[in-house]
């Protein structure tokens, strides 16, 4: 039955998510109910950085996928709550918002920026560029795979701003 | 070089180098290692600790001013999982109920540190208790943390006044050179002030004389012609001089690349593998060629440019304000603000360079991807779509070199608008001056010379203030010139300051013959330091010998393949070879009887005679061609155009996997090695080919130890005997048959799939 679901994703097929519930706890995580047995589950965005919040790979904790998500909205509001603070972890990135020193050296770009999560400075290659998606949303891999976000380039501030926009 | 990672940590990171010294207390002796993490709950930068001992697992977390710490027995513990996200890793530790008994946070940057720790847990559960490490937790956590960064950034944090003074070592040998150079230049720029000097001298000792009567025409004639002499001579001195020193300087800064060259590449050489692992090729070629062209650049032109523009300056202020303190203050103290303005312009350009080099990253990207791609493009007809992209690119490219060029043009010319206003600064105030002198002169008081301004000082004035320019612009550059030039020298230093893992020990034995009896004594390996690939691995094989490697992928066969070719050496036990330990044998001679046909063979860019006949270059052509037997490649040779002679390679001709195989083959063949290692490619071929390698194989195998790592059947039922590997352990050996016969071996199941994949492939 699981696998009939994640299947066949044809555009607009409406899966029933009557039975498929999702709760969170801090002791224990995302637990997901799929045919009346809870277990525990991970959420995986497909499209991290494209739409966050839509086409939402459930897996167990050997990785194999339950149940793709489609839309939030499939589920009901509980459910909803619980895979949001899941999504949470699993998307999370470091948010940027003020850019103090932007800094090339011999070999590294370094950033010393404030997050929201608090000040960070972390280095990227000179050869690797933040990445710009639509909406002034900008990307920013650094050396150790961790990424950070600009969720919007006119409305972060910071003395390093101009050499953001100078990569860009 | 532990201090300097502690710093590293703590400067380039900005975080704790260490587990902070009142945990230390709390947790007591035994500490075996830890790492910090780095996220709490709810997503906020933290300080928080996880400690291993030998029983426990004990968890710090920062509360204020205190640390609240949770111990957790790792004898309750069931399963250590770490749970991968986007930008941050959730390590669960739970009980044998599946009861979650910790959940740590972490970024990315944490993740090398912590799988460490998650891996000692795991084999902790194993066990009963966490093992012990050989390094120091601090050692291993600062280096695995720094290890990204390490593997990407040359940079020491040495700054570019060490840099310097270390490249300038290297004209130490030159010194002649350097002297003579350095002379050449000194008297180029002081002879480049006589011609002003002389307009000068003319003017008031010749003219003015002459004018007023003082001296007769034909005296006059003759200083006169003297100083046209002594302008010629200046004129061929100061090019002899700026001869010497282009001469001397530009070639002995080829002497000092080629050094260079020469010793970063042979470093390289002796250096290990490891070494290798962890650098990207393209980085490491740039390093003996760029990056030595830019020092040549630097050493040749830079050093001198420099001290003599400095130089010209410093003499040029100093004439002028002798010849008229007033004028020549009022010239000399602007030229720092004219210095300030250059290096200001010079950091704007930088950011448009970059922006430039942004979008040209962009371009190339372009071309890179759609050129190896041709194929899928035309597949798809995207052609057109694709010219459309690279024309917009293409377009903002333009935008952005064109800002750059508005951005100089539109600088210079101010700048030299300043630089000629000063000029008419000395007229405006010098003019009235000459004027008063002359009035003096004509009245023809006494102390007429000190008195205003002569014409020839005058003069010589306007002349030395078109001298200003060139020396303000070389400095103007300076810095940027020397960044290019200490970042190249930074990349080549961290080469030759890296030392080889795998040495000779001085009293090396040389071996003249070989038997081929090799011994593994409880072998343990790792690359890491803490994870071993290999596990107390023992067994002994007797010379003639064919071995048969077998195991699932990342189990350890190439790994006990390279510990046999001495590319790394173990981390304890021992191998020996005819009984002696392969770290006291002298790799050169142990290395003479050795061939190796690797996992991904490689052919070196020529033709195929060259690349079989690398390992022995004096090889008789006869005895190629018997070797291309041997390896039943001679066929397929010769249905090349060119035979023997043609070119393979990166950019020639290229030949199938299989092919590459047998050419590398019949060079294993050529050099007639005792010990034989064969890394079969793990990529299938079809059956004729199989069918080809095995007879290669057979006959190559005959007199030698073999070690065959195989991932067909056909190789490995041959093989006299079969060690199969699990894990870095030896789980099974013995014959085919020995091993076939017990029906629950790991090496029955692998038969068994071979034959169900070889029925579907018919
Ligand atoms: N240079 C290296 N640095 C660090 N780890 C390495 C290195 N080479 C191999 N390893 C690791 O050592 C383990 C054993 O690798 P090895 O190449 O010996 O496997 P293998 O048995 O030859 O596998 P395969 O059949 O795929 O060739 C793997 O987990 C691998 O990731
Ligand atoms: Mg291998």
């Amino acid at each position: 039955m699981t696998l009939s679901m994640t299947e066949k994703p044809t555009k607009g097929s409406k899966t029933n998510f009557k039975d498929i519930l999702f709760k969170w706890s801090e002791a224990q995580g995302l637990e997901v109910k799929v045919k009346g047995q809870w277990g525990r589950a991970r959420v995986r965005p497909c499209f991290p950085h494209l739409s966050p919040m839509e086409y939402l790979s459930i897996v167990d904790i050997e990785s194999k996928e339950l149940v793709l998500v489609e839309r939030m909205s499939d589920l009901d509001k509980c459910s909803s709550e619980a895979l949001n603070r899941a999504l949470e972890e699993s998307k999370f990135m470091f948010k940027i918002i003020e850019i103090l020193e932007i800094k090339d050296s011999f070999d590294l770009r370094t950033w010393r920026v404030k997050t929201t999560s608090g000040p960070r400075q972390f280095f990227t290659k000179l050869s690797d560029w933040p990445v710009v998606l639509s909406d002034n949303v900008i990307y920013i891999r650094d050396l150790y795979e961790d990424q950070y976000v600009i969720d919007d380039l006119n409305k972060v501030i910071g003395d390093g701003v101009k050499m953001l926009k100078a990569l860009i | 070089m532990n201090l300097n990672n502690e710093s590293k940590v703590s400067e380039r990171l900005k975080q704790s180098d260490r587990l902070p010294e009142s945990l230390r207390l709390m947790v007591g002796q035994g500490i075996i290692a830890y790492s910090m993490v780095d996220l709490s709950s709810r997503f906020n930068l933290v300080e928080s600790w996880v400690v291993l001992t030998k029983n426990t697992i004990e968890y710090f977390l920062q509360f204020e001013s205190t640390w609240e710490r949770k111990t957790i027995n790792i004898s309750h513990v069931c399963s250590a999982k770490e749970i991968e996200n986007l930008s941050n890793k959730r390590l669960e530790i739970s009980d044998k109920s599946g009861e979650l008994l910790l959940t740590l946070r972490y970024s990315l940057r944490q993740q090398r540190p912590m799988s460490l720790v998650v891996f000692l847990i795991n084999e902790g559960i194993k066990l009963g208790f966490i093992g012990q490490v050989n390094k120091s937790p601090d050692c291993i956590y600062q280096e695995e943390l720094l290890k990204p960064l390490a593997e990407s950034a040359a940079s020491e944090n040495k700054s570019s006044k060490d840099v310097i003074w270390r490249l300038l070592t290297y004209l130490k040998p030159y010194r002649g050179q350097v002297a003579l150079g350095g002379l050449g230049a000194a008297c180029m720029t002081v002879l480049s002030l006589v011609p002003g000097l002389l307009t000068g001298y003319l003017i008031d000792d010749v003219i003015k004389p002459f004018q007023s009567g003082v001296i007769t025409h034909k005296e006059g004639l003759y200083i006169f012609t003297l100083c046209i002499a002594a302008l010629f001579g200046t004129h061929i001195l100061r090019e002899f001089f700026a001869w010497v020193r282009l001469k001397t300087m530009s070639i002995m800064g080829e002497f000092v690349a080629r050094d260079l060259r020469d010793e970063v590449y042979e470093h390289m050489h002796g250096l290990s593998l490891s070494f290798f692992d962890k650098r990207q090729t393209g980085s490491l070629i740039s390093r003996v060629s760029s990056d030595t062209d830019r020092i040549w650049d630097f050493v040749a032109f830079g050093i001198v440019e420099v001290s003599t523009s400095i130089l010209l300056l410093f003499t040029l202020s100093g004439v002028l304000i002798y010849l008229d303190a007033p004028l020549g203050l009022m010239v000399s103290a602007p030229v720092p603000v004219l210095l300030w303005l250059i290096y200001r312009h010079g950091q704007k350009m930088q950011l448009l360079f970059l922006r430039a080099w942004r979008k040209w990253s962009d371009l190339t990207d372009c071309l890179s991807d759609t050129i190896p791609g041709i194929k899928v493009v035309k597949a798809f007809n995207k052609g057109q779509e694709e010219v459309s992209k690279f024309n917009q690119r293409n377009a903002v490219l333009l935008d952005e070199f064109n800002s750059i060029h508005k951005a100089w043009t539109s600088f210079w010319p101010v700048l030299m608008l300043l630089i000629r206003g000063l000029v008419v600064a000395v007229w405006f105030f010098g003019v009235p001056r000459v004027l008063e002198h002359v009035a003096a002169f004509n009245e023809g008081a006494q102390n007429a010379a000190s008195i205003g301004l002569t014409p020839g000082v005058f003069i010589s004035f306007v002349v030395f203030m078109t001298m200003f320019v060139q020396p303000i612009e070389v400095i103007g550059q300076m810095a940027r010139m020397i960044n290019r030039a200490t970042s190249s020298a930074h990349r080549v230093f961290e080469v030759l300051d890296r030392s080889a893992e795998v040495v000779d020990t001085k009293k090396a034995i040389e071996l003249k013959t070989l038997k081929g009896e090799i011994e593994f004594k409880n072998v343990t390996f790792t690359y890491d330091g803490v994870r071993p690939v290999l596990k107390n691995l023992s067994f002994k094989i007797n010379p003639g010998e064919v071995i048969g490697l077998v195991g699932p992928s990342g189990s350890g066969k190439t790994t006990i393949t390279n510990l046999i070719s001495r590319f790394y050496d173990v981390t304890s036990g021992e191998i020996t070879v005819d009984g002696y330990n392969l770290k006291e044998l002298d790799t050169a001679s142990f290395k003479s009887h050795l061939g190796v046909v690797l996992q991904d063979p490689f052919l070196f860019h020529g033709n195929i005679l060259e690349n079989i006949r690398y390992a022995k270059p004096d090889a008789d052509l006869l005895d190629v061609i018997a070797a291309a037997k041997v390896a039943n490649a001679h066929e397929f040779i010769m249905k090349l155009t060119n035979g023997y002679e043609t070119i393979v390679g990166e950019r020639g001709q290229s030949l199938s996997g299989g092919e590459r195989q047998r050419v590398s083959i019949a060079r294993a063949v050529l050099r007639n090695p005792k010990i034989l290692i064969l890394d079969e490619a793990t990529s299938s071929v079809d059956t004729e080919t199989e069918k080809k390698i095995q007879e290669a194989l057979d006959r190559l195998v005959k007199g030698r130890t073999v070690f065959a790592i195989a991932h067909r059947l056909s190789t490995i039922a041959s093989a006299d005997r079969i060690l199969v590997i699990k894990d870095g352990e030896l789980v099974e050996s013995g014959t085919h048959q020995e091993l076939i016969d017990n029906p629950k071996g790991t090496y029955t199941k692998f038969v068994t799939l071979q034959t169900n994949l070889n029925k579907i492939g018919g």
